[in-house]
């Protein structure tokens, strides 16, 4: 157990250090020289040494990458080219923005998914099950994004339900804090793309529950239970679904990961001051230090995910002993 | 002298790796294979007999070229084989086929029976025409008696009966023209009906083509019809070898005798002796001191747990035995 | 190749769903190719009416069957034109992908040992990478046009294959049929390329209806982040265009349809995706 764990974790290890170290070269040597908006090649060559010296640009590659490892081991991300402000500071307010936005939805959905699943599976065949599995599909095939801007044009801007978008509303918190979280203003805000994120994240777990179930079913001690004369409902939640939950709850670490990768559409639509929406907008201003570092960060979450789920599979499955 | 096989050995060790640079582990070696030798002219089949785990497949692995031995000498037709692989395998393979036993598992799924039997011709590069290659084949499967080949051209392997199935593996072994095959077990997963037939399928290609023919089984029934010679293996070694019919009449390795004792025989007034053997065969990493078989022999007598007996002979017929053709002995246990 | 490739229809028609969603696939792949020719305009045309003022944010109408845009833009023709990016995109990013990720777990599985482990590392790398941000970045550095975007999306989409095809080979090569392959003489090359391949082709397809359907989702969340080809209208971009705008809410006919033809067609391509894996592999678990 000990040895797989240690194995797994070098292997997460290793997959982030790649992921940094390619990161940081892509962006010096793809075409495009990402320091142009910071760096305007209309100054006088003077002045650009001199912001090139405050950025670091001035050192040889090597040796601005091992400054940049270096710096990484303390959690310093280096200067926003575009707020001229330690990366470091925001960084990890976006990133609690984002958990707060995806990690309720996606446990929520994967709940609803598995229950859901798990019951069309036990009516199979019936009308209501054709209909779901269709509904799934294609709210799966849909794009988050489109989803969330029908949302927003039905129930803020015609119901005027919920707000267009944003964390809070403007001014309520100049500061962010942690008190922020707990108002109901936050959670005025949250409803529009908590629901939209269950939207879509319900159809994998739906699809993946009913799947297994439907071969459980068909396994010999589901009828042989019946012939004991067990009620159809405990057959149903306490042999039949116990035996299917495995690959569900193997892989919602995984797609916990893919989500938060995912983020970066929802955050978009809704203004949600996220990981996701700070890198799209960094993009956008070739801040490549703010880039880097929420790309990173989106990095750790998924890797983080997966590294969960090799793990989960197996203390819950008793079929696979770690050697 | 087509096929001369001395002192072969194939030898695992298992648990070698990165963890023993360390010492934690301790490597088991396995020997499969331990010293065995035999020889086979063209036009003749050779039997080779023994319990499932006595290395019968792995000989067969090495013979067919799919693993290089650990020792001993492999000539054919008088040249090494070691170095005919080593330095041109296309060529060896040519030379020698093989037929599985398993006609499920043997033949790719995907591919139609006319891809089936012109593949080997393809691997070969024998730059043979589209309509070359599909007249090879269809004499390929005339030859294994799937007659008319043409209808089955365009099968697929699941379409076919376990017993076309296997003719199928044979014209497959057949359109290279070897000089030797070697059939692992080829009627063990048959049809009681289909099983004679490809007996005698085989039988008849190895005397009009003058191949020679190695014929390994579990089962002693199949045996007389079809073999001119016969090897018992035991653990990794041949233990009696000779003639067909000196070894089903005159059995001298009590081995042997518990096989023939335990294959049905439709004669009800053949009369054998029942030597009681018990136990199954012994894990290969861990042969017993002496004689291999003293652990299960009914005769075994104290010299046989710590002496390797040596090889005794009359004839052609040869035993591993302490106590082979010892008329004595084997008075005592027919009465 | 071609007969696992034609039989994949065979197998999608016998089903009810999938015969639905393969007439579907068609009517969207006849679109593709007939659609500029079909469009009334094209498709960043500007429509005036008699008076010559444009006709913005027109409402749905006999002229105009789903309005025009805020620039004056008719979007049934930006429809129709958006057909052909979406389906060459996806198509092409989805055979990539498969022939990227096939080989790879070919490579990987049959050679084993080191080649298997580096392999499986890279693997395990890729799938640890956020797909969407990573996307985005290349494309940022790279220039944005259909190309870039192809090879963008290729460059990551092909680890999925890579595992299913890997696990699939490991069992694969201990097959008899494998070993009376290499007693005929074949060679490494030829017992990956054509013993084993043609047994992985199920899978294969499989993965290509799992890519093609991922890859137009994507190319229309790349489009909508901003990021898509600025020359090409797309499902995606006519998306991005009125949420850029900021007038969707005065023109619910601008955002609608292209993300339902987007909802259609790629649940088709799911419906047939999952018809034919529940014949050939019904082992397999659906992927997202």
């Amino acid at each position: 157990m000990r040895r797989f764990l240690v194995k797994r974790l070098w292997h997460a290890a290793l997959t982030l250090f790649v992921m940094i170290t390619g990161m940081f070269f892509m962006f010096r040597l793809l075409p495009g020289d990402p320091t142009a908006t910071v760096i305007s090649p209309a100054l006088y060559p003077k002045a650009q040494a001199a912001l090139k010296a405050q950025f670091g640009l001035d050192q040889p590659l090597w040796m601005q990458y091992f400054i940049y490892l270096k710096n990484l081991t303390v959690f310093d991300f280096g200067v926003s080219f575009h707020t001229l402000r330690p990366v470091a500071g925001e960084i990890g307010n976006r990133m609690v923005n984002t958990l707060v936005l995806i990690l309720p939805s996606m446990i929520f959905a994967y709940f609803l998914g598995a229950l859901v699943g798990a019951y069309m599976a036990w009516r199979r065949g019936s009308k209501a099950e054709g209909l779901l599995v269709l509904l799934a599909t294609a709210l799966q095939s849909t794009p988050v994004f489109w989803l969330g801007m029908l949302a927003i044009l039905f129930f803020s801007l015609k119901l005027d339900l919920f707000p267009v978008g944003h964390i809070v509303s403007p001014g309520k918190f100049p500061q962010a804090t942690w008190q922020m979280y707990f108002s109901l203003d936050f959670l005025h805000h949250l409803a529009l793309p908590f629901m939209v994120n269950v939207a879509y994240q319900f159809c994998f777990p739906f699809l993946l529950m009913r799947s297994t179930m439907l071969s459980t079913i068909g396994e010999d001690y589901i009828e042989l239970a019946r012939m004991k004369g067990v009620p159809e409902n405990k057959i149903l939640y306490h042999h039949a679904m116990r035996n299917s939950l495995l690959p569900l709850a193997t892989t919602l670490p995984m797609i916990l990961g893919w989500a938060v990768a995912g983020s970066v559409v929802i955050e978009t639509v809704f203004s949600w001051p996220g990981l996701g929406l700070l890198m799209v907008e960094a993009v956008g201003r070739s801040d490549y230090p703010v880039v880097q570092a929420s790309f990173l960060l989106i990095a750790v979450l998924t890797v983080g995910g997966t590294l969960l789920a090799d793990l989960m599979y197996g203390l819950l499955d008793p079929r696979i002993s770690y050697k | 002298m087509l096929l001369d096989v001395q002192d072969l050995a194939k030898h695992y060790v298992l648990g070698e790796g990165f963890s023993n640079l360390f010492g934690l582990s301790n490597p088991q070696k396995i020997r499969a294979v331990d010293g065995v030798s035999l020889r086979l002219q063209p036009g003749e089949v050779l039997g080779l007999v023994g319990e499932s785990g006595c290395g019968k497949s792995t000989l067969a692995r090495i013979l067919v070229g799919l693993e290089l031995p650990s020792s001993g000498a492999l000539l054919f037709n008088g040249n090494d084989i070691a170095e005919d692989i080593k330095s041109n395998r296309k060529q060896f393979h040519q030379k020698v086929q093989m037929v599985f036993q398993d006609p499920y598992g043997s033949l790719n799924p995907q591919h139609t029976i006319e891809e089936i039997v012109t593949r080997p011709l393809i691997y070969q590069q024998l730059g043979l025409s589209k309509a070359e290659l599909k007249d090879r084949a269809i004499d390929a499967l005339n030859d294994a008696e799937m007659m008319p080949a043409k209808r089955y051209l365009n099968k697929f392997p699941h379409e076919l009966s376990g017993g076309q199935r296997q003719r199928v593996c044979i014209a497959r072994a057949l359109v290279l023209q070897p000089e030797l095959i070697v059939a692992d077990e080829p009627i063990s997963m048959l049809d009681v009906s289909i099983k004679w037939s490809i007996v005698r399928l085989l039988k008849r290609l190895v005397k009009e083509r003058n191949i020679g023919l190695i014929y390994i089984t579990h089962d002693l029934s199949s045996v007389p019809a079809i073999c001119d010679k016969l090897a018992i293996m035991y653990l990794g070694r041949v233990v009696e070898s000779g003639l067909c019919d000196d070894i089903f009449k005159q059995a001298t390795h009590p081995y042997t005798q518990a096989l023939l004792a335990a294959s049905p025989n439709p004669n009800p007034d053949v009369k054998r002796g029942r030597p009681n053997i018990s136990g199954a065969i012994p894990n290969a990493s861990n042969i017993p001191t002496g004689c291999r078989f003293h652990p299960r022999c009914p005769n075994a007598q104290p010299q046989c747990a710590t002496e390797q007996p040596a090889e005794r002979h009359r004839g052609y017929h040869r035993a591993e035995c302490h106590f082979a053709f010892d008329v004595k002995i084997e008075r005592t246990k027919r009465a | 190749m071609l007969r696992t490739f034609l039989n994949f229809f065979s197998i999608v028609w016998r089903s009810y769903a999938g015969k639905i969603s393969l007439i579907v696939f068609t009517i969207c792949m006849s679109l593709a190719v007939l659609g500029p020719i079909a469009a009334p305009y094209g498709p960043t045309e500007r429509v005036y009416d008699a008076a010559g003022n444009l006709v913005r944010l027109a409402p749905p109408s006999w002229d105009h069957w789903l309005g025009t845009t805020l620039l004056g833009r008719d979007v049934w023709s930006q429809m129709l034109w958006g057909a052909r990016p979406a389906l060459t995109i996806g198509l092409l990013t989805a055979l990539g992908t498969v022939v990227i990720g096939v080989n790879v777990g070919l490579l990987a599985g049959y050679l084993g040992g080191a080649v298997d482990s580096f392999l499986m590392r890279l693997t395990d790398i890729f799938l640890g990478l956020p797909f969407l941000p990573f996307i985005i970045v290349l494309l940022s550095l790279t220039g944005q046009n259909i190309w870039t975007i192809i090879l963008a999306m290729m460059a990551v989409m092909w680890r999925s294959t890579a595992r299913i095809v890997r696990a699939e080979v490991l069992s694969l090569r201990e097959r008899q049929f494998i070993a009376a392959a290499r007693t005929t003489g074949a060679s490494d090359f030829d017992i990956i390329y054509r013993e084993i391949a043609p047994n992985v082709m199920p899978f294969a397809l499989v993965g290509i209806t799992f890519a093609l359907a991922w890859a137009i989702i994507t190319e229309a969340s790349i489009g909508f982040l901003g990021f898509g080809d600025p020359n090409v209208v797309s499902w995606g971009s006519i998306i991005y265009d009125a949420y850029a705008s900021q007038m969707m809410y005065r023109a619910p006919w601008w955002v609608v349809p292209p993300g339902i033809a987007i909802m259609i067609l790629v649940t088709s391509v799911y419906f047939m995706g999952r018809a034919y894996e529940e014949v050939v592999n019904p082992r397999i678990k659906q992927a997202g």
